[in-house]
């Protein structure tokens, strides 16, 4: 079984500072990590792909992405490729999307291809449907739980009060959700894997994408930490117990409960 | 009909819109009044005319119904037909799993560009602004789409809903037919398992919430709030520091990286207020909160606060509601 795993590099989104009277956001702090879920999706990758399966990570993003392309290989990829271009810079989603597919379709076959479900800093979770639309495969997104035999791959996935059961024939891509496994460590064969990675670089040229495809059609026009609301009453009673019984006549003379 | 029409795909569970399909809707209607144009629910499904009669009661002026069995890769199909054919102007999608999926996919088919789990969708002029977190909910992105149709998914009780305000309307319903190729349908549902946890931690549906926070300092303490919460038919929300603490589950967390909640009332015991929390219950219709320090942030978004101490008056709403209520 030949697998597919994407990584996206993101800001450690807990160190970006905002200024709570400018709203100014200062990322310079923040540094870069693996988005969360996409260690699940590698632990996933090497599982679905099996002992004598191999996966391919692909991350599209500057160099210093490697890192986390170095991580998939420390865990027991076989391949890493970083995809970049100028031209790639500030692509939305389906742009990503369509360089992806094109990288999956240089490098692949594949049988299967996993993602996180969602990334922390664009949050949009598209990447798995839009790749899975474009390339004409099974879609199964968000999965806690992965099963699968040969024909292809059954998931749960949380769903209001409960669960959702899907399956998808191979080939399929399926996007995993933060905690659905337990990531394996990097082992001491892993670590020296790491170093010796030969990382493949492909950009448009090598990819062959150019013009209206990597337009992106939609842009972020602002970015602002959120406003705050209305003050209102104060009840006070003259203490603890007499403030709780003037709640309560609130809650009651207002038919709040 | 004419292109400028405001579109809501509908999501169903077996025949009945879901309750987001009904708010985009009532929003669907706000909005196409302000632009003198038309609403229009699109609901795919083998009985559509239960959705379509909640449809017009909700606000929608026109319903296109396809009348077949669905799943959300031929949902998407057929919308990428029905937008080719119609050319609406802007389409809202649920923000639910199933819903992200579809408009993903309609997104590829009519190679338009898509904003994503969206709280808002304002019209600035003739500019259409979608307004979603990122970030981790620390940030709010405003999207500007360069394509049409305008494609959103919007979250569940962003829009606070009104009762149905045309009970027994009417409208018309164009009934259109697409066939969907085979080679399209690759993905199978295999069923819903519901969980008895995750039903009782559905706090998205109460009209009463209790919220804990930090402040009741032990999980003994919080546990306080279930029995509050019973007495008052609501149920238990929490801040992200106390679910941190273990005291109480994920599934309960309000706030941008929990739910988004708009109950008619939401009192906050021990909750400071933060910017994270504030985000997914400020559209409550009532916000009280109760916190030993009189500069707590949460005041500031209070209809009703009391500076006092949770140890005490929580116990004490509790014996004076089992008096009322015994
Ligand atoms: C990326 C990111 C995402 C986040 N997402 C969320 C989210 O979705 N939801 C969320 O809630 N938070 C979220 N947070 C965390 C958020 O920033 C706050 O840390 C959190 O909401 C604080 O929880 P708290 O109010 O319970 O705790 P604290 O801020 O510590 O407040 C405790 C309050 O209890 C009061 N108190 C103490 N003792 C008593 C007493 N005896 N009686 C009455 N009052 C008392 C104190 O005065 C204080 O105001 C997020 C943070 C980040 C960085
Ligand atoms: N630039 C990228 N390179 C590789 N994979 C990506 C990239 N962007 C997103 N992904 C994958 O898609 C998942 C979901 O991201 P998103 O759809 O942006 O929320 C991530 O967890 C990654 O697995």
């Amino acid at each position: 079984m030949k697998v597919l795993v994407l990584l996206k590099e993101v800001p450690v989104v807990s160190a970006i500072q905002i200024d709570p009277e400018t709203k100014r956001i200062d990322r310079s702090g923040a540094g870069q990590m693996m988005n969360p879920p996409d260690a699940n999706a590698i632990e996933a990758a090497l599982t679905i792909a099996g002992s004598d399966g191999s996966v391919t990570a692909i991350s599209m993003g500057p160099e210093s992405c490697e890192d986390v392309l170095r991580q998939a290989v420390g865990m027991g990829a076989k391949q890493a490729i970083r995809v970049t271009d100028s031209s790639f810079a500030g692509a939305d989603t389906l742009v990503t999307a369509s360089v992806l597919k094109a990288a999956a379709d240089k490098s692949g076959p594949y049988d299967c291809i996993v993602c996180g479900a969602q990334s922390i800093d664009g949050q949009t979770g598209q990447i798995a449907a839009k790749l899975g639309t474009l390339m004409g495969m099974g879609i199964l997104t968000n999965a806690s739980a992965i099963e699968k035999d040969d024909q292809g791959l059954t998931i749960e996935r949380k769903a209001g009060a409960g669960y959702e059961k899907l399956s998808a024939p191979f080939p399929v891509v399926v996007s995993v959700a933060e905690g659905a496994n337990k990531p394996r460590n990097v082992s001491l064969k892993g670590r020296t894997a790491m170093k010796k990675a030969q990382i493949e670089v492909y950009d448009s040229k090598t990819l062959e994408l150019e013009g209206i495809l990597l337009q992106s059609k939609s842009v972020v026009t602002g970015l602002a930490a959120p406003d705050s609301a209305q003050k209102g009453l104060m009840i006070t009673g003259a203490d603890d117990q007499d403030s709780a019984q003037k709640l309560v006549d609130v809650l009651l003379e207002n038919h709040y409960v | 009909m004419s292109s400028q029409n405001i579109w809501v795909l509908y999501e169903l569970s077996g025949d009945t819109p879901k309750r987001v399909s009904l708010e985009l809707t009532q929003k669907a209607h706000e909005l196409a009044a302000a632009r003198g144009e038309k609403a229009a629910a699109v609901i795919i499904g083998e009985n559509p005319e239960e959705a379509a009669k909640a449809a017009f009661a909700n606000g929608a002026d026109c319903v296109i119904a396809v009348k077949q069995k669905t799943c959300f890769e031929a949902e998407a199909y057929i919308m990428a037909q029905l937008i080719g054919k119609y050319q609406p102007k802007l389409v809202m999608v649920p923000s639910t799993p199933q819903g992200r999926d579809t408009a993903a996919a309609i997104s590829v088919r009519c190679g338009v560009g898509i904003a994503v789990d969206c709280t808002d969708i304002r019209i600035e002029g003739e500019q259409i602004v979608w307004e979603r977190p990122s970030y981790d909910g620390r940030l709010y992105a405003q999207i500007r789409l360069e394509t049409d149709p305008q494609i959103g998914t919007l979250r569940a009780g962003v829009f606070k809903m009104k009762e149905a305000a045309k009970d027994g309307a009417e409208g018309e319903i164009i009934y259109e037919t697409v066939d969907v190729p085979a080679s399209v349908i690759l993905t199978q549902f295999l069923g819903f398992r519901p969980d008895a946890d995750l039903e009782k931690t559905n706090i998205e549906d109460a009209d009463i919430i209790v919220a804990g926070g930090l402040g009741f300092g032990s999980k003994e303490e919080f546990d306080k709030l279930y029995e509050l919460a019973a007495l008052l038919g609501g149920n238990v929300g929490a801040s992200r520091a106390a679910v941190d603490q273990g005291w109480v589950s994920k599934e309960r967390q309000i706030g941008i990286t929990g739910k988004t909640i708009t109950p008619k009332l939401y009192i906050g015991f021990g909750i400071s207020g933060a910017v994270p929390h504030v985000n997914g219950m400020k559209n409550s219709d009532v916000i009280i909160a109760v916190n030993s320090d009189p500069n707590a942030p949460i005041f500031k978004h209070t209809h009703y606060g009391i500076v006092g101490d949770l140890h005490v008056i929580v116990p004490a709403l509790i014996e004076k509601f089992k008096e009322i209520r015994g």
